[in-house]
């Protein structure tokens, strides 16, 4: 960035490096990094217009843009695959603003389990919840190993080697998407306990997602040597040091945001900072942010007061942090997949589409009437979560492998696939008309 | 609780924070890998495809940003709780956690910002020169230079000639107790003096600005002071220009082979391509701000940003080009940009942490080690220049009593300006012998200015609006 032969206020004081420096952004990445910037100012713009929200009166659009789909498609278009505008690996380059907003997601998530809210969750939602998780896990495990077993010889087939790719897939699996607004026409008693029972089971998965990826990415260790190992007491070790950072951090952060005298300028200060002390330490550990952030959320969430000013600009900024990510997962989209990953694909949409609306019918049983049973409402649970691309993106910035980089796309596709599949039954109830009622409904 | 317990209450709340805030950073830095291992190595996926590691430096870069903000914050508060100024406790904690204390004293375990992280910061750096560009451009009024025009001619037409005559002079007169002038031919030991004079000269809109807003300053002396400040930098560049274009025709141009003309030519289009760009990002900043809504600080974020690629770009320079399209937009837009400027608080404050505690973890404590005295000599005598000049133009330009005598102190701070045109001197004439000592020499008196510019600027800024309310009780 810095030009020696300007009159700006540059502060290069130290003598110079005696070789060019290693870490100047080149103009061409600099641009695209512009370019990126700008992307996603004028789609966070563009989305708060109100033509474009008017536009989200029709429920299949309202779906497919809260699946991400349109910054998806603009990430795509950029890319390397299409006009080659935007380099997924130079929006890497800027790795503390992805940190930066992988720790936002983080303590947005971790926000929401506050005691008060953990304790309104009904018995039967943690029951749903547990048995998607573990039906999840077990099917996307046993896929990845089925599947890794064929697309992996070079990793000799060792745990080591496959757990990132087990975790990564199986955590994107958990949960679902939290958005009902499009699918919630003619609310009845009954469907409206339906939608909240299923806007709670995402937040609820997307916290469990959160602590299986965290911890057990620990376990995975790179040493100096280029070997991989899987490392149970150096994870321990990480995990309570993680855990003691963002109590500290937790509360230095309300002690702080006591002391800002209302300032704006210091209260975007103070979260600016916490943000990037949660997703660089972590960085510094080699781990994601978002177990440090989520557990720094959950601090801050259950402090009794000094926190909403935080919450707000928390929520503030959340739709530009999404757009961020979504279009950095389709600039980051791999075209050239094996068949290997399309099969893990077809299973994991297969499994979206078959496995998981069975799973909650069954365990709401006793609680939704049968009239429930059949209700569009349950494509919401067919849809991926959005909290997987954030996963996905994560593991790319722990290692920019050409694997890691499929696995991201396996998730961006089964994102897409299930978001458009899960909007389907609007228009099979020809119902993609926007109508008064469904804004009395929501 | 008494205000003064309430104080030490706060202070020493904000101790323990920063004590526990560097533990934590310590106990991070010792136990993790981050740009430590993996470095050169090329890594192998699962599919035996192989990738690179991240650059080093850039995984610590995200904590460097966020000790800088939130350190360089509480350090702030705790120079502002003994009376000195916020953005020297900035510098001071850039200083405390960047690598120049660990080169002079080995084993300092503060030094958790590596070179290499504070290069990455250098983007963070470019947003810091667009914003404060912008802001320092607005805060100039077309209505208050025309009225001030007779007052602000003056300072700039005694202070120039004062300041660089004064510098230069003593540098003349002291040439052979000073090596790389000793050691140099006389045109060049006389081009020398020449170019330190002319730094002398520049000023840090950077932290007048930054000092104005903690001080809450308002009202003529601040405005002169930017004003003056501002134009004083235009001058700079241009007389730079110059001198550099003399110094090949007495040296020739050993860094690159270019003719006096093309070297003519493209410090033309630096000062009129970089205006012209002002001028169009003037325009469509204001085409857009109506369309950003409830985004503004993204737009902020997005526009400062800009400004620093677009210049880096095309090789403009992104001080002008803010400070352009800044007068711009305040001056003929005012009713559509004021939404703009008052979104610009949110984010200066944040800004500026990270820009002076990057400038303190940059400042070169080698080079103050070795070369103090001589740094020292010319900032006593720079002071000097700059009370003398500031005090007879104020006499001329019949000025109130408090300006003259407190307006000096505004125009101490230097930063970026000197510091960017000393390394172009360096730069382009690198294979002479005086090229290493010359920027050394600069360096330290540039960091002995930018730690006690601040404070004294301070004083005198209370001093003139204590003045001012005693007249107006």
């Amino acid at each position: 960035m810095r030009s020696t032969d300007t009159a700006q206020e540059s502060v290069p004081v130290v003598a110079e490096s005696p070789v060019a420096s290693p870490t100047e952004i080149q103009a061409r990445e600099a641009l695209d990094i512009f370019i990126a910037v700008l992307i996603i100012v004028a789609l966070a713009a563009i989305s708060t217009t109100k033509r474009f929200m008017r536009l989200q009166r029709n429920r299949v659009l309202a779906a497919l843009v809260a699946g991400g789909l349109p910054a998806f498609i603009v990430g795509v278009i950029l890319g390397k695959n299409v006009l080659g505008v935007v380099e997924g690996e130079t929006l890497l380059e800027v790795r503390p603003l992805v940190n930066i907003g992988l720790s936002w997601i983080g303590v947005i998530i971790g926000m929401q389990a506050s005691r008060q809210a953990v304790r309104l969750v009904p018995k039967v939602l943690w029951k749903w919840v547990c048995l998607d998780t573990c039906t999840s896990l077990l099917i996307s495990a046993s896929l990845v190993i089925i599947v890794g077993y064929w697309w992996f010889p070079a990793s000799g087939f060792s745990a080591a080697w496959l757990l990132l790719p087990i975790l990564v897939v199986s955590t994107s699996t958990i949960g679902w998407s939290p958005e009902t607004r499009s699918l919630s026409r003619n609310m009845t008693p009954g469907t409206s306990t339906l939608a909240s029972l299923i806007q709670g089971g995402s937040g609820l998965s997307s916290l469990i997602a959160i602590l299986f990826f965290g911890i057990l990415s620990h376990l995975h260790v790179r040493t100096a040597t280029e070997e991989v190992n899987v490392m149970p007491l150096a994870a321990i070790g990480d995990v309570a040091l993680v855990i003691v950072i963002a109590v500290l951090l937790g509360l230095g952060c309300r002690w702080l945001l006591d002391r800002t005298s209302g300032r704006h300028g210091e209260r975007v200060l103070v979260l600016l900072g916490i943000l990037a002390l949660l997703g660089g330490f972590s960085a510094d550990l080699g781990l994601s942010p978002l177990l440090t952030s989520m557990i720094f959320g959950i601090i801050i969430g259950n402090m009794a007061r000094g926190t909403k000013s935080l919450e707000l600009l928390l929520t503030g900024g959340e739709h530009a942090t999404a757009v961020f990510f979504y279009v950095l997962a389709g600039a980051l989209l791999e075209t050239n997949l094996p068949v290997q990953a399309w099969v893990v694909i077809l299973v994991l949409v297969l499994f979206r589409w078959i496995v998981k609306p069975l799973v909650g019918k069954w365990m709401l049983a006793g609680v939704i009437e049968d009239q429930e049973r059949g209700h569009r409402l349950w494509s919401a649970v067919t849809r991926q979560a959005p909290l997987a691309i954030v996963i996905g993106c994560s593991l790319v910035l722990m290692e920019s492998s050409h694997l890691n980089r499929s696995l991201l796309s396996i998730i961006v596709i089964v994102s897409i696939i299930s978001t458009v599949m899960g909007s389907a039954p609007l228009r099979v109830h020809g119902s993609a008309r926007s109508s008064a009622s469904m804004e009395a409904a929501t | 609780m008494s205000p003064a317990r309430t104080r030490v209450g706060h202070a020493g709340g904000f101790l323990l924070l920063m004590v526990g805030l560097l533990l934590i950073a310590w106990v991070v830095d010792y136990q993790g890998t981050g740009d430590g291992g993996l470095v050169s190595l090329e890594l192998i996926d699962a599919i035996g495809r192989p990738f690179q590691p991240p650059p080093p430096g850039l995984i610590g870069s995200t904590t460097g940003i966020g000790l800088l903000l939130i350190g360089g914050w509480i350090m702030g508060h705790l120079f502002s709780i003994i009376r000195l100024p916020q953005i020297t406790g900035y510098l001071v904690f850039g200083i405390v956690l960047g690598p120049g204390l660990g080169m002079v004293a080995p084993g300092w375990p503060l030094s958790l910002i590596s070179m290499a992280e504070l290069q990455y910061l250098e983007l963070v750096e470019g947003l810091a020169i667009g914003l404060i560009a912008l802001i320092a451009g607005a805060e100039i009024k077309i209505g208050f230079i025309r009225k001030n025009s007779r007052a602000i001619t003056q300072i700039l037409g005694i202070g120039i000639p004062i300041i660089l005559g004064g510098v230069f002079g003593l540098l003349a007169l002291s040439r052979p107790l000073v090596p790389f002038l000793a050691e140099a031919p006389i045109e060049q030991a006389l081009f020398l003096c020449l170019v330190v004079g002319t730094l002398a000269v520049a000023n840090s809109p950077a932290t007048v600005i930054a000092m104005f807003n903690e001080t809450g300053a308002t009202g003529r002396l601040p405005s002169i002071s930017l004003s003056t400040t501002v134009c004083k930098d235009l001058i700079l560049v241009i007389l730079f220009t110059i001198l550099v274009s003399v110094g090949i025709g007495l040296m020739g141009d050993p860094a690159q082979d270019r003719s006096n003309g093309e070297l003519i030519g493209e410090m033309a289009w630096h000062l009129l391509g970089s205006m012209g760009m002002g001028v169009v990002v003037a325009m469509v900043m204001r085409l857009m701000i109506t369309r950003v809504g409830d985004h503004m600080v993204v737009f902020l974020l997005a526009a400062g940003f800009g400004i620093a690629i677009i210049s880096e770009t095309m090789h403009l320079a992104p001080l002008l080009v803010g400070l352009t399209a800044g007068f711009m937009m305040s001056n003929m837009w005012p009713d559509r940009t004021s939404s703009f400027f008052e979104s610009m608080e949110d984010v200066l404050l944040p800004v500026y942490c990270v820009f002076f505690a990057v400038t303190g973890a940059m400042i070169s404590l080698e080079a103050l080690m070795d070369l103090w005295p001589l740094a020292l000599l010319i900032v006593g005598v720079r002071l000097l220049m700059i009370w003398l000049s500031t005090d007879i133009a104020c006499r001329v330009a019949s000025m109130d009593r408090t300006t003259r005598g407190w307006l000096w102190t505004t125009y101490i701070p230097q930063a970026g300006v000197s510091l960017a045109l000393a390394l172009q001197i360096q730069h382009t004439f690198r294979d002479m012998p005086w090229s290493g000592q010359f920027a050394s020499v600069i360096l330290a008196s540039i960091a002995i200015t930018q730690l006690i510019g601040p404070p004294l600027m301070r004083i005198g800024l209370l001093k003139t609006r204590t003045t001012a309310s005693e007249k107006n009780a």
